[in-house]
């Protein structure tokens, strides 16, 4: 099950690259739609919406996935993936967990603040818990990092080996 | 196949190269059969892989000296991977 989900994530995050590109122009358009006078509304009902990119990317990977059977062809196609754009998944990987990390800290902090009744505070709280939490997360990525690039260049060399 | 690029996908390939060097010479429509691939799709590949000098297409698709190398390096990597 490595490769298939190691397959899975990479397909997905490409996808949700894509997918969240095309989200930021039609939002960006809507935007200045909107700062025209020719729209009203619409871009917080998009914002709302800011999930369906991630549902979609992941709803596209894995039908992808149902075409490669097994292990040894998702061992192939990963090697494909990785052969064409080499660090994309393991940066997009890092990215969403920084991403997450955020979120997570202002979400904790807006909590905070309101207990607190202070924004000032909050915004401090975010910052801090943000930092902390990164650096601890960071550490211990940094190993995996290490191992992680090496798998890269293995599956490269390894597409080297056999590309048609 | 994608339409857009030349370049076949690895793992088709593979799987493709596998079902010949496990049944042996296969019609076409068995082939794609057997591969679970379209039949349109498998063609193409089949194309590819017989431009390639992979395969012989005559009445029934067979693997070549070099499809056959080309298999076993393909598993020579998939056992480096530790995957086969």
């Amino acid at each position: 099950m490595r490769f298939r989900k190691r397959l899975l994530s990479c397909i997905e995050l490409h996808w949700a690259k894509r997918l969240y590109m095309g989200y930021a122009v039609v939002l960006y358009s809507l935007y200045l739609a909107e700062a025209a006078g020719l729209l009203r509304g619409v871009v917080n009902a998009v914002i709302s919406l800011w999930f369906l990119p991630a549902l979609a990317a992941a709803v596209i990977a894995r039908r992808r996935l149902l075409r490669v059977m097994g292990e040894q062809e998702a061992a192939l196609a990963l090697m494909e993936l990785v052969s064409r754009d080499p660090y994309f998944c393991t940066a997009a990987e890092l990215t969403v967990k920084a991403v997450a990390l955020f979120g997570a800290a202002l979400l904790l902090a807006i909590v905070a603040g309101y207990w607190l009744r202070d924004t000032i505070f909050g915004v401090a709280l975010s910052l801090t818990l943000f930092t902390l939490l990164y650096s601890r997360a960071t550490g211990r990525e940094l190993k995996k990092l290490r191992e992680e690039l090496e798998f890269v260049e293995k599956m490269k060399k390894a597409y080297e080996e056999v590309k048609l | 196949m994608k339409k857009s690029s030349s370049r076949p996908d690895l793992y088709v390939v593979y799987r493709l190269l596998k079902i010949l060097k496990e049944h042996g010479p296969l019609s076409k429509t068995s082939l794609a059969l057997y591969a679970k691939l379209n039949y349109q799709r498998a063609l193409a590949y089949l194309q590819h892989l017989s431009d390639a000098g992979l395969v012989e297409l005559k009445k029934e698709v067979a693997l070549t000296r070099k499809g056959y190398e080309t298999l076993e390096k393909l598993e020579e990597v998939l056992k480096n991977l530790g995957v086969y």
